[in-house]
């Protein structure tokens, strides 16, 4: 049970903490009118070194926390972020990411992705944004920013995942 | 139960894809949220508070630390404009004087001020996507979901979701955001609608058959959507597209607020003829 439940309820506390940052520091200091996605960042990383399934579960819990404390529509982040920890899980399986430059490639390919099912899905449900503006002003600028958090996230994330694993295992 | 999955896996995504569909559209809309939502929103607020002051704290600090030699200059100039703004005074307080007596006189009312409560903006908006803020207000404030948002410069928006301690607010610049207006000029009726490109802009949409919109007219709230008190400011038209031969005639509005650095705002609780009724 602690080997299930453990690794979870740590990344529930790391999604709340990510939301916070986002919604506080990150949303107080915008790059050129833009703000990173955090939760989307820890999702794709978690695919990346956990494999399709996990991902997708972490995208499930994430996407629904976004969903619940910040969201306008219950399931709309849900079902982005557990469509890009399972993209990003099937791409670890493909490709060997082998360092922080190769997961990156991944976060920018995987939160262009992720943004890109969130501005469909809205879009299906009369929330979307003219298809140019979204590209080149939300979609391309996220993912940019999102590379430049997972440079830094990418070695901190694989240090608490096998603190993480230690502790199950203990 | 993992092998069950894997087999079975194209039937279960389509099946927890359409109950997500089903869920997001039910949950479009709404101006209540769950028990759920609700603790988690308020466990957030006081953090939030304190993260986001910290921040623009910091942003402040480096921001005066950076440009030093600018405040200097900024500082010559500001303490000649207070001599100016001195002299202004004196004579405007004589005005006022004059101003008091000739209002009774007259026998006009004096205007009746909104009923507001101040409220800090604690977040904003976590993605891209939407233009809404959250403030430190809820229904323990009094808050009410359709209660409009306002500066002294202006409205903001509209009170959408409201928890204990914290209520987030659709802005006017939201494409969802509609607003009913009028020209101040002409009194002609119009419709202020959020722009999705660019961001932070509306348009004007006018009401009536045979429109004189032009650049420059400024916007008030009619006070016919039951929402926003009447006369209320909102932006001025920057430019004004006639259309295909000129047939229809459409605005484009810069609003007075400047969304990205509200801090504080005020939230109307009600107007002259009382209780402000829950949204449209």
């Amino acid at each position: 049970m602690k080997r299930f439940v453990f690794p979870f309820v740590l990344l529930a506390v790391s999604f709340l903490l990510a939301i916070l940052l986002q919604t506080t520091v990150f949303s107080v200091w915008e790059v050129w009118g833009t703000r990173p996605d955090l939760i989307g960042v820890i999702v794709i990383l978690m695919g990346v070194i956990r494999g399709p399934y996990f991902g997708g579960a972490v995208g499930i819990l994430g996407g629904f926390l976004v969903d619940l404390t910040v969201g306008r529509m219950i399931g709309l982040n849900l079902l982005s972020k557990a469509a890009s920890g399972w993209a990003s899980g099937m791409a670890k399986e493909r490709v060997f990411v082998r360092n922080t430059f190769m997961a990156a490639v991944v976060v920018f390919v995987g939160s262009v992705f992720d943004q890109s099912v969130l501005a469909v899905v809205a879009g299906a449900f009369g929330e979307g944004l003219p298809l140019t503006y979204a590209v080149i002003e939300v979609i391309l600028p996220t993912a940019a920013y999102n590379v430049l958090i997972a440079l830094a996230a990418y070695p901190l994330i694989q240090w608490v995942d096998r603190i993480a694993a230690q502790i199950v295992q203990s | 139960m993992l092998v069950l999955l894997r087999q079975w896996r194209v039937l279960v995504a389509i099946i927890v894809f359409l109950v997500l569909a089903g869920l997001i559209y039910l949950t479009n809309d709404r101006s209540a949220v769950t028990p759920i939502e609700a603790f988690l929103r308020d466990l957030l607020a006081p953090a939030q508070g304190l993260l986001t002051r910290a921040s623009r704290g910091i942003q402040r600090t480096l921001h005066g630390v950076t440009s030093w030699r600018r405040i200097a200059e900024e500082n010559a100039r500001l303490l000649e404009l207070v001599d100016e703004l001195r002299l202004e005074n004196n004579e405007l307080l004589q005005y006022r004087g004059e101003n008091a007596v000739l209002r009774e006189a007259l026998g006009f009312a004096q205007a009746t001020s909104l009923n507001l409560l101040a409220a800090e903006v604690i977040g904003r908006s976590p993605s891209n996507w939407f233009s809404s803020i959250v403030l430190n207000r809820g229904y323990r404030d009094g808050v009410k979901p359709g209660m409009p948002v306002i500066t002294a410069k202006g409205i903001v928006g509209q009170v959408r979701e409201v928890t204990s301690r914290t209520s987030s607010v659709l802005l006017i610049v939201d494409p969802k955001s509609a607003v009913g207006a009028m020209v101040r000029r002409t009194r002609e009726p119009v419709l202020v609608e959020g722009n999705a490109e660019p961001p932070g802009t509306c348009t004007v949409r006018p009401l009536v058959r045979e429109p004189d919109l032009k650049r420059g007219d400024r916007i008030v709230t009619s006070g016919l959507s039951r929402i926003f008190p009447k006369g209320l400011q909102i932006g001025y038209v920057d430019e004004v597209d006639t259309g295909y031969y000129g047939l229809s005639s459409t605005g484009h509005l810069i609003p007075w607020v400047d969304f990205s650095r509200l801090e504080y705002v005020f939230i109307v609780r009600s107007s002259k003829s009382g209780d402000l009724e829950e949204g449209e």
